[in-house]
């Protein structure tokens, strides 16, 4: 039987929220991880990393989840620093137009890079 | 894996599969373990298979979530394409939250729509019909 292999971690460190997930994203999974978002949100956290570079699948309704934290982050003067690899998810992004709204970078560290110079600006 | 494979036509190669599945929360999941196996054994490039894998996954999460009960997932092969078909064969017991297949108001068909070179829906007795083609990428390409 296909089960779906998911994990997701959040911390909020120096007002820097960060989302770390694994696996596959897909409605079975990304309930959890909107759940993870809104915990960072909650907690304060203005400027948002999304570490996927540990993710193979993302689908619709995964999507749905970060532009909908995306939304409610820019909407407070904060925003997303998604980090991801893996060349089907870029490509996904890429044909939705999902490129051109978020802030799309190759790790996790350049993400928090990112979002800290943001937050200190 | 659940159900039964059943493949059609001679051997080799076989060019045409087909997966009943019945559980909406894992459907999404078993499509693209599914499409894995089918397209690993027809020797399918890894970019190709992660889109039909992808576009499969969506029109299985559509389906059910426009209210089928159980659908059929079907692959076919040919040298240039790859065809997803998946029909509703019951209807669950429940009404869906979102019924229709009205591509604008669903995100699981925009992804399909533009992964898919070619695709369309109808209703059919049970549920939607719904079908993609994708295109099976080039070496080199970089798709």
């Amino acid at each position: 039987m296909a089960t779906v292999d998911f994990s997701v971690v959040a911390d909020v460190a120096d007002g820097i929220g960060v989302v770390t997930a694994s696996g596959e994203i897909d409605v079975a999974t990304a309930e959890p991880l909107r759940q993870a978002l809104i915990s960072v949100e909650q907690e304060g956290a203005t400027q948002v990393v999304v570490d996927l570079t540990e993710v193979e699948f993302l689908d619709s309704t995964g999507l749905g989840v970060l532009v909908g934290s995306l939304r409610r982050l820019r909407d407070v003067g904060g925003d997303m620093y998604v980090a991801m690899t893996h060349p089907h998810l870029l490509k996904v992004m890429r044909v939705t137009n999902l490129d051109r709204v978020f802030r799309i970078v190759d790790t996790a560290d350049r993400a928090r890079d990112e979002a800290r110079a943001a937050a200190e600006a | 894996m659940t159900g039964v494979l059943l493949e059609e036509g001679g051997l080799p190669p076989v060019r045409e599969v087909a997966l009943p599945l019945s559980e909406p929360a894992n459907g999404s999941a078993h499509a693209r373990a599914f499409v894995r196996g089918a397209l690993a054994r027809w020797q399918v490039d890894d970019t190709t298979m992660n889109e039909v894998g992808h576009v499969a996954s969506e029109l299985v999460a559509h389906a059910f979530r426009a209210g089928a009960g159980s659908v059929d997932l079907q692959l076919s092969l040919d040298e240039s394409f790859v065809f997803v078909q998946v029909c509703s064969r019951s209807r669950a017991t429940e009404a869906p939250d979102e019924p229709g297949t009205d591509p604008a108001a669903s995100p699981e068909l925009f992804i399909v729509g533009r992964l898919a070179v070619d695709w369309w829906t109808r209703d059919g007795a049970d549920g939607p019909v719904l079908w993609a083609k994708v295109q099976r990428s080039v070496p080199g390409d970089g798709a």
